[in-house]
């Protein structure tokens, strides 16, 4: 019955979701869109922390990386958005992948510090550059793509890699992965590699974090260096957190109700969000430590 | 100014910074000894710290608005640590995202009650006086800062190592099941530990207030540097954090003679950062490295 209800409800989101431009306006399309966008960064960072549990305060690296190496794919080398795309999709994998051979080695609080170090050295650097990057004010690029097909493609996106991410993680490479979290030590004793399990969840997550980027540029049309510091790395933290660490819809579902609370909030006390979240996250840490998602299975445990 | 003179003035300089941020370190090193904890909400110290010295020098002077905010930071600290820290102690990743949740917290009521602007806290006549020192007439404020900083961390040592207290803290630090099972009052050793760290790192913030612009986003950048410094020095070793606080500090401002101020930064940051790969448990660390603890 469970596993019904939980079909059902994806079901009707999707449907709800792919009907979404038939009635909405513009602005709340294109918030929309950018919620996909977020979304996606949002289940990048779950898999690496929820699922292989490594806490990276980094992530905003291959977000911004990925939109920038798009954004320059456009405006110099006179790319489409398709080859734009798959340009900063090699980008991001390799410097995931060179990043990551590093960072596997160092362990528990060291890989925390080093990702945040990371991600404060790209903000800066990207800041310096500013023939590059544009410095403060940022890039803008436009993209031949209608909102509505914006909103499709992200939607497409979020779509395929919730998808495969939920095949990933019943398969026994994902068990294996989540065996890496649970315990180390015993999966290095049944002989898996603990270092390229860890690799290949910062890749992934890598990659999949610059596929956001590279969406979130394509429906913003503006990238600055901003995206690669470490509070929007944090994002996806809180969102994850929020929506529940370790499961594929929870960053989704945190990611929606966060970002639809901010848009809400801003119009009428600017403050508001990063206080409401300063407090939020502090509850649900105490209170909820599964978040949004553990809370309804609990509910549905009870039953 | 030749390029002696300059040489010597930046590495002053990173001496200076580096003696406030081993304030930091310290604090934020001997609060993950003894609770092993990760604070985030350092940095949020620190700035309330600086905006409390700006807020109080007016009203009593700048030596007791000194006093007063690092006081009032430890306090705050050891509220924090009884209500927010306590339920969630043996659980180290979660406690850094509430300690991220109070940093936010921090930051954004300050921003609502102080203002986005910047702020500058004007040094007192008294302390605006400048030394010559390698032939170069040094800003005697930031001679004082770091006699003081260099003051407070031996004081530090001398508390962890010359008092009954400070026994027990260490204790603590060294084995938590063995301090517990000798009868020491592990909740009260916690909350003094916090609270000292907190001072710790209000002290510093309230020492920086007259070098710097205060502002409700001040600490991020130091607490960056400080974590750093404190994962290369070795977690847990407090004196390899006031070591890679000073390395660091001096490292900054040497290079800030070659290249700008920011890329100075990256340069530093990505250099200490480096050796924690051939070192993965830092500089200084003694005997076996940490157990893996993500849960």
């Amino acid at each position: 019955m469970r596993v019904r209800i939980g079909r059902l409800l994806g079901g009707g989101a999707l449907a709800l979701a792919c009907s979404a431009p038939f009635y909405l306006g513009p602005f709340a399309l294109y918030l929309l869109a950018e919620i996909l966008a977020w979304g996606l960064f949002a289940l990048a960072f779950d898999l690496l922390y929820g699922y292989a549990g490594m806490l990276s305060l980094g992530q905003s690296v291959f977000f911004g990386v990925g939109a920038y190496a798009a954004a320059l794919g456009l405006l110099h080398s006179g790319l489409g958005g398709g080859a734009a795309l798959f340009l900063a999709l090699g980008v991001t994998t390799l410097l995931s992948l060179g990043l990551g051979t590093l960072l596997v080695r160092v362990r528990s609080h060291g890989f925390i510090v080093l990702t945040l170090a990371l991600a404060v050295i790209f903000y800066l650097a990207a800041l310096n550059l500013r023939g590059l990057t544009g410095g403060d004010d940022g890039l803008s690029v436009s993209v031949p793509l209608t909102p509505r097909w914006d909103y499709f493609v992200n939607l497409a996106a979020v779509v395929i890699v919730f998808g495969g991410a939920r095949w990933l993680v019943r398969t026994p490479l994902g068990l294996a992965l989540q065996l890496v979290r649970e315990n180390p030590r015993r999966a290095a004793s049944l002989g898996y590699g603990v270092g390229s399990l860890r690799l290949l969840a910062f890749t992934l997550s890598g990659l999949l974090s610059g596929l956001a980027g590279v969406l979130y540029l394509y429906t913003a049309q503006f990238v600055s260096p901003e995206l690669l510091d470490w509070p929007t790395a944090a994002n996806p933290l809180i969102w994850t957190l929020f929506g529940g660490a370790g499961t594929l819809s929870g960053p989704l579902l945190g990611t929606g109700i966060l970002l639809l609370a901010r848009e809400w909030l801003s119009s009428w006390w600017s403050y508001g969000y990063p206080i409401l979240v300063g407090i939020l996250i502090i509850l649900v840490v105490r209170f909820a430590p599964q978040g949004l998602w553990g809370l309804t299975k609990r509910w549905r445990s009870l039953r | 100014m030749g390029l002696g003179e300059h040489l010597a003035f930046q590495a002053l300089n990173g001496v200076v910074w580096g003696l406030i941020l081993s304030l930091m370190a310290l604090g934020l090193n001997l609060i993950y000894g003894v609770l092993k904890i990760i604070n985030v909400a350092h940095g949020g110290l620190y700035m309330l710290g600086a905006v409390l010295a700006w807020a109080l020098t007016p009203l009593l002077g700048f030596g007791p608005a000194l006093l007063l905010a690092a006081l009032a930071v430890g306090l705050l600290g050891m509220a924090l640590e009884v209500t927010v820290l306590r339920p969630v102690e043996d659980r180290p990743v979660m406690t850094i995202i509430v300690t991220f949740g109070l940093l936010l917290l921090l930051e954004h009521l300050v921003l609502l009650f102080f203002g986005g602007a910047p702020r500058s806290l004007p040094l007192p006549a008294v302390l605006s006086f400048s030394l010559p020192l390698f032939g170069l007439h040094y800003p005697g404020y930031r001679l004082i800062v770091a006699l003081l900083a260099g003051l407070v961390a031996g004081g530090l040592w001398l508390l962890l190592h010359r008092t009954r207290l400070g026994l027990k803290v260490r204790a603590v630090a060294q084995s938590r099941e063995l301090a517990l099972a000798l009868g020491l009052p592990l909740a009260k050793i916690y909350l003094v530990t916090f609270g000292l760290g907190a001072a710790l790192a209000g002290l510093a913030g309230a020492l920086t207030a007259p070098l710097v612009s205060v502002s409700y986003r001040m600490g991020d950048p130091v607490l960056v540097s400080a974590f750093v410094v404190v994962v290369v020095g070795g977690l847990g070793e407090l004196e390899g954090a006031a070591l890679a606080a000073i390395a660091l500090g001096v490292l900054e401002g040497l290079l800030a003679v070659w290249t700008s101020p920011t890329l100075a930064r990256v340069l530093a940051l990505a250099m200490m950062s480096l050796t924690l790969l051939a070192r993965p448990t830092g500089l200084f660390r003694r005997g076996l490295p940490e157990p893996e603890s993500w849960a």
